[in-house]
C-alpha cells in the first residue's frame, strides 16, 4: 500500500483566523478515510485545501509523492473529484449534469463530449440505477437524489481519489445507508481512495477503515474507529456526554449520546 | 454526430433564416418603401435602376449591417456577462462601459477636438473613454489573485452613476449645440456613413462571436459556481478574465460607433434562454444572430413610425424588448435563472 495523499504542517488561516493548524497525515491508497470532528473544526477547510479550492499558508499536500503546486488545474481535477456539501440548486438536466463529468478530460478547444464520455456517463448511470432520472432537471430531484446524481458525476469524472463532504446531511436514514454502501462498494471494488467528512460518529464508525478526529484545526486524533470513538475523545472535542458501546452485529464503537436528564437520573452509573 | 452538434446547427438555421428575413424587411421598408422583389434583384446585380441602387446599396444595406454587427455582439456579451456573473440583471452597460464613452464624447465635445482630430473622433474619443474604464474596473477587480466577479459589478454600477454626473455636468456647461450632439449620441444610432468603420465594426463583431464560442463549453461549468467549476478542471480565474475583456471590449467598440443601445444585451440573451435552454452552446450562435435581427427590426421600426422623423432605436428595443419579455416570462411562467 502507497501513500497517496499525505499532508504535511498544513495551516490555513481565514483573514485572521487560524482554521487549520501545523496538520500532519497519511491517507493510504484505497483508504475508506473519515474526517469528522464539531463544527468548525475544519474539516470542509481541509478538503477544500487538497482540491486546491483555498491555498494554504503553510505547510504542504502531496498527491502520489508530488506537491500539489506541481498539478494545473485539469491535471489536478484527474486525480482528485470534490463532492461538495451544499446540495445542488440548478434547473440543468440531471444527464447534462452527470456528463459534465467528463470536462477534466476534454480539451481546450473541443465544444461536445464524445461518444465514448457518454457511454461512461451511462455507465455510472446504470450502475447507481439513475435511469429514471436521466431527463429530470436537477431542481425537482429529491435530497437522495440530488446525492446519487452528485456522486454519479464524481465517478464520471473517474478519478483515483474521491474528496466527499458529508454526503448524508440532509438525508433520512435509509438514504444515508444507500449512499454510504454504495461508497464502501466504490471503494472496494473500483479500489478508489475515498477520504470523506461525516458529522454521524456511528456511520464514521461503521464505515471508515481511518479516522481523523480534528478539533479547532488541529489533529485531536488519527486511528482506527475503535482508537479514535472511546468516550474521553468524544467528550474531549464534542464537549459532551457520550456513552460508547459496541454494536452487536459489527463489533465496532456505537455512540450513544447523554442528555441532561440522563445525566441528573443515572449520574452515579455513568 | 453528436445530437447536440446538430442542434445548435439546426438553430443556429432557423436563426439565420429570420436574420436574413427581417434584413430584407429593413432594407425595403423606409420612407421610401421598394419592393422586395426589386431589393433582391437589387443585391443580386440582376436588375439595376440608379435610383433604388443608391438608396438599398449605400444607405440602407450598410446600415442593416451595422445593426446586425452591434446587435449579434451586444447579445454575446450580454450572454456572456451574465454567465460568468452568474446574474440575470447584468447586461454590457451596467459595468461602465458605456459611462467610460459617455464621457469621452462628451469631453471631446466640449473641448471641441473634432475637428483637430478628424472624422472619426467620434468613435475613437467614445472608445477610448471604455477602454479606460475596462482597464480601471479590470485593475479594480484583482484582489489576491482573485478576479473579484462581485466587486467588479459593484464598481461598474458606480463607475456608471460617477459617468452619468461627469456627463451631466459637461452639458451643463456646454453650448447648446453641442448639447445636441452628446444627447444625439447618448440615445445611440445606426446612422454611420463611414463604410470602412461599418466593416471593422462588422469584422471585430464576428471575431467576438468565435471568442464567444469557444468559451461557451466553460460557461455552462460556471452555472455550477466557481469552485465547482475548478473542481471539473476549468481554470476560473483566466476564463473569467477572458470572458469579461471580450465582452467588454464588444461592448465598448459597439458603443464607441452606435452610441449606447441598451437592453439588447439584456433582452436578448433572456429571450433565448426562455426558447432554448441554457446550454450556452446552442446560445451563442443563435443569440448573436437574433440580437442581429432584433435591432436591424428596431432601427427599421424606428425609421418608419414617425417618418420623416427618426426616433432614436434605443427607444423601440426598449419599448418592444421590454414588453414582449414580460409577455414570454408571464406566458411560460420560467425561472430564468433559477
Amino acid at each position: 500500500m502507497e501513500q497517496i495523499i499525505s499532508i504535511e504542517d498544513l495551516s490555513f488561516k481565514y483573514n485572521s483566523r487560524q482554521i487549520l493548524d501545523s496538520i500532519t497525515f497519511e491517507v493510504f491508497e484505497g483508504a475508506f478515510y473519515g474526517v469528522i470532528g464539531p463544527n468548525g473544526a475544519g474539516k470542509t477547510t481541509l478538503l477544500k485545501n487538497i482540491m486546491k479550492l483555498l491555498t494554504s499558508s503553510k505547510g504542504e499536500i502531496y498527491i502520489n509523492g508530488s506537491p500539489l503546486s506541481n498539478f494545473t488545474i485539469p491535471e489536478l481535477s484527474q486525480k482528485i473529484s470534490y463532492l461538495k456539501q451544499e446540495p445542488l440548486a440548478s434547473d440543468m438536466e440531471v444527464f447534462e449534469y452527470i456528463l459534465m463529468g467528463r470536462s477534466p478530460y476534454m480539451k481546450n478547444f473541443q465544444l461536445y463530449e464524445s461518444k465514448q464520455d457518454h457511454d461512461i456517463a451511462e455507465k455510472y448511470i446504470e450502475l447507481l440505477e439513475l435511469e429514471e432520472l436521466v431527463g429530470k432537471k436537477l431542481h425537482e430531484l429529491s435530497g437522495g437524489e440530488k446525492q446519487l446524481v452528485q456522486l454519479a458525476r464524481n465517478l464520471t469524472q473517474e478519478t483515483p481519489i474521491m474528496l466527499i463532504d458529508e454526503p448524508t446531511s440532509h438525508l433520512d436514514i435509509s438514504h444515508q445507508i444507500q449512499i454510504l454502501n454504495i461508497l464502501h462498494d466504490i471503494n472496494k471494488e473500483m479500489n478508489k481512495t475515498i477520504l470523506l467528512v461525516l458529522h454521524d460518529l456511528n456511520m464514521a464508525g461503521e464505515y471508515c477503515d481511518q479516522i481523523l478526529l480534528l478539533k479547532q484545526g488541529q489533529v485531536y486524533c488519527e486511528g482506527k474507529p475503535e482508537e479514535v470513538l472511546t468516550y474521553q475523545n468524544i467528550e474531549d472535542t464534542f464537549d459532551t456526554w457520550v456513552i460508547v458501546k459496541e454494536n452487536p452485529l459489527s463489533g465496532k464503537p456505537y455512540i450513544i449520546p447523554v442528555t441532561r436528564k440522563m445525566k441528573k437520573d443515572n449520574i452515579e452509573d455513568v | 454526430m453528436n445530437q447536440k452538434f446538430v442542434k445548435t446547427i439546426i438553430y443556429s438555421l432557423i436563426a439565420l433564416i429570420v436574420l436574413l428575413l427581417i434584413s430584407l424587411l429593413g432594407i425595403s421598408v423606409g420612407a421610401e418603401n421598394i419592393p422586395l422583389s426589386t431589393v433582391i434583384k437589387t443585391l443580386f446585380n440582376i436588375e439595376n435602376s440608379q435610383l433604388y441602387e443608391d438608396i438599398i446599396i449605400n444607405l440602407r444595406l450598410p446600415r442593416v449591417i451595422l445593426g446586425f454587427a452591434v446587435g449579434g455582439a451586444l447579445s454575446i456579451s450580454g450572454l456572456l456577462l451574465q454567465g460568468i456573473f452568474r446574474n440575470p440583471l447584468v447586461e454590457p452597460f451596467t459595468i461602465g462601459i458605456s459611462g467610460g464613452a459617455s464621457v469621452g464624447i462628451s469631453l471631446l465635445t466640449l473641448l471641441n477636438l473634432e475637428n483637430i482630430i478628424g472624422f472619426l473622433s467620434l468613435p475613437v474619443s467614445g472608445f477610448l473613454g471604455a477602454i479606460l474604464i475596462i482597464l480601471l474596473v479590470y485593475k479594480l477587480g484583482i484582489k489576491n489573485n482573485t478576479f473579484r466577479i462581485t466587486n467588479i459589478l459593484l464598481i461598474g454600477v458606480m463607475i456608471s452613476f460617477i459617468s452619468s454626473s461627469l456627463v451631466m455636468f459637461i452639458m451643463a456647461i456646454s453650448k447648446s449645440k453641442d448639447i445636441n450632439t452628446i444627447l444625439f449620441w447618448l440615445m445611440g444610432s445606426l446612422e454611420e456613413s463611414n463604410l470602412k468603420l461599418i466593416l471593422i465594426t462588422l469584422f471585430i463583431s464576428i471575431f467576438g462571436l468565435i471568442i464567444a464560442f469557444v468559451l461557451s463549453r466553460k460557461l455552462n461549468l460556471f452555472s455550477l459556481g466557481e469552485e465547482e467549476a475548478k473542481s471539473l478542471g476549468l481554470n476560473v480565474e483566466r476564463i473569467k478574465r477572458l470572458v469579461y475583456l471580450t465582452a467588454s471590449v464588444l461592448t465598448g467598440f459597439c458603443v464607441a460607433v452606435s452610441g449606447v443601445i441598451s437592453f439588447v444585451g439584456l433582452i436578448i440573451p433572456h429571450f433565448m434562454r426562455i426558447l432554448l435552454g441554457k446550454d450556452n452552446r446552442l446560445l451563442v450562435i443563435t443569440s448573436y444572430l437574433i440580437g442581429g435581427a432584433f435591432l436591424i427590426l428596431s432601427d427599421t421600426l424606428a425609421r418608419t413610425v414617425i417618418a420623416p422623423l427618426q426616433l432614436p432605436v434605443g427607444v423601440i428595443t426598449g419599448l418592444i424588448g421590454g414588453i414582449s419579455f414580460i409577455y414570454l416570462l408571464n406566458r411560460k411562467n420560467v425561472n430564468i435563472f433559477g
